[in-house]
């Protein structure tokens, strides 16, 4: 009733141009954001909002952010500037109120990330990232189905280790390959595969164009225990060091939400982190600057949690059975 | 002509691979939330018309090919060339009936057509989308039976069969949309 009338009100007018939003879309865009915040709402986490702007930022060596300058005097020629970074998760801040003592929050806001655009990918998108403390990985992936769940129309759940999950669709243990034999396996699906820098970046090919186009429709599937290579902030898994406790949720083949049991250790978050700017260095990136009030507030003490982030451009495109994220997105970035 | 990387492709770019020309029809760009971004690329081989799915990584560049176009008229064919000159410059070019299978059967004497070309190889002949063509040969339409016979086929004088409506007799000019092969309506001329 409310969809009728305002169409009624604004003349049935369409934006025809990039970034298709329209009204309908709106509505239900609207309708979903909605339904998320009485979603924690009803679980005691509060929304907070951290900056944009930021003078450390994410290290991860795929990963290319915004920059943006800071004029103290207010002139954008003068020679006093500061460059800081749009940040391209909200993490660093959110940990750093968790540190403080802040209970349970949530956060949607937008995230920048250079460089990004296609059917599912725009630069500046909007993420939801939520942390609960003393949840372990997999309280927290149920948490994660029970909110895809209240979104979407998703009816069936299937969960996979890693392990499990290479070996159910490749055949493959994803500890033990090598290069040569993840390039026989993509010739064999008639795939070229292209030059890898190293097995990680092999496995993450492989996953992407072998094993998520296999994944079963209208199912939340969740993929958990990641190698410890490609979850740099997760605590490590008690029983095998060379998993981490990081998880991934998938729906009609589209990646969803990427979740950790957050490592609260500061050293062991600086070592991880300066080993990531030595990736970039590797592909001749510049290395960037650590967050240092970040690992600062570790030092006071974050309590034990895990926390996740889930792509609301994407939850609400897939709920309302778009096919780009273009769909629910007021301009795009090639509209702006 | 310069290169382009993945951050230029776009849907009829032109680019070289293996030393062939091939056309992008599908740039799919892929990032997983943690690892490397790659685009998916679909394209189509401009001489062959073959069609090739392909994965690059981000930051990979490809020469763009140099595609040129000359409108050129139809002048004959010997039965295995079909000869075609440039209206700007008088240059000639042969091509084998083998490559305008489709279009040759749209084709009067001077005709004029826009013609593809990489470096010296034709990629492509489009003749005029409308042509307006003599029938040649179908058979006449029994008084009475006009409830069964939605169209007829008929052949035209270039040598194309189309289906056209049964008050079409030999000897009427008809105009055809090339592209569909469809019959529009009688010629106005």
């Amino acid at each position: 009733m409310v969809v009728k009338r305002l169409f009624d009100m604004c003349e049935n007018k369409f934006v025809s141009e990039t970034g298709n939003l329209t009204i309908e879309a709106a509505v239900f865009r609207a309708a979903c954001l909605s339904k998320i915040r009485e979603f924690f709402r009803i679980r005691q986490v509060i929304e907070v909002e951290t900056p944009l702007l930021s003078r450390g930022c994410s290290v991860d060596c795929h990963l290319d952010l915004f920059t943006s300058c800071y004029h103290p005097n207010g002139h954008i020629d003068s020679v006093e500037s500061e460059q800081v970074f749009l940040h391209s998760s909200p993490e660093f801040g959110m940990k750093r109120l968790l540190a403080k003592g802040f209970p349970d929050i949530y956060q949607i806001c937008k995230v920048f990330r250079n460089g990004e655009f296609g059917r599912i990918h725009n630069p500046e998108f909007t993420i939801l990232e939520w942390y609960r403390r003393q949840f372990d990985m997999f309280e927290l992936i149920e948490e994660v189905i029970e909110l895809c769940s209240a979104i979407t129309d998703s009816k069936t759940v299937k969960k996979w280790s890693y392990i499990q999950l290479f070996k159910d669709f490749t055949g493959i243990d994803p500890l033990k390959t090598n290069f040569s034999e993840l390039a026989d396996l993509c010739r064999s699906k008639s795939l070229t595969p292209i030059t890898w820098e190293t097995v990680t970046d092999a496995l993450q090919f492989v996953m992407s164009e072998i094993i998520e186009p296999l994944l079963p429709d209208d199912t939340l599937c969740v993929v958990y225990n990641f190698p410890a290579q490609q979850a740099i902030l997760s605590q490590l898994d008690e029983t095998d060091s060379r998993l981490a406790k990081r998880f991934e949720v998938y729906y009609n083949k589209v990646e969803l939400a990427n979740g950790f049991q957050e490592l609260t250790d500061p050293e062991e978050n600086l070592r991880r982190l300066k080993e990531e700017n030595r990736k970039r260095e590797n592909l001749k990136k510049k290395p960037l600057p650590i967050d240092m009030k970040f690992i600062d507030a570790l030092k006071s003490g974050m309590p034990p949690c895990s926390g996740v982030a889930m792509g609301v451009d994407r939850l609400i495109m897939l709920a309302g059975k778009y096919s780009k994220i273009n769909d629910v997105i007021s301009f795009t970035w090639e509209a702006i | 002509m310069g290169t382009v990387d993945t951050s230029q492709f776009r849907k009829k770019l032109k680019v070289i691979i293996d030393d062939q020309p091939w056309i992008i029809v599908d740039n799919d760009f892929v990032k997983p939330g943690k690892g490397q971004a790659f685009n998916r690329v679909r394209l189509k081989n401009l001489l062959t018309g073959r069609t090739l799915d392909k994965t690059f990584k981000s930051g990979e560049s490809l020469q763009e090919a140099e595609i040129s176009s000359a409108t050129m008229q139809y002048l004959y064919n010997d039965g295995q060339n079909y000869t075609f000159m440039d209206v700007k410059n008088y240059e000639q070019v042969e091509i084998p009936k083998e490559n305008i299978e489709e279009e040759r059967k749209w084709l009067l004497e001077n005709t004029e057509c826009e013609v593809q070309f990489w470096g010296e190889r034709v990629i492509s002949v489009t003749p005029p989308i409308f042509m307006d063509l003599e029938v040649t040969y179908t058979e006449p339409v029994v008084k009475g039976d006009t409830a069964t016979n939605v169209t007829k086929k008929a052949t035209l004088e270039t040598g194309a069969e189309i289906n056209v409506p049964p008050f079409i007799d030999i000897g009427m000019k008809i105009k055809v949309d090339t592209r569909t092969g469809e019959y529009l309506q009688r010629s106005t001329n």
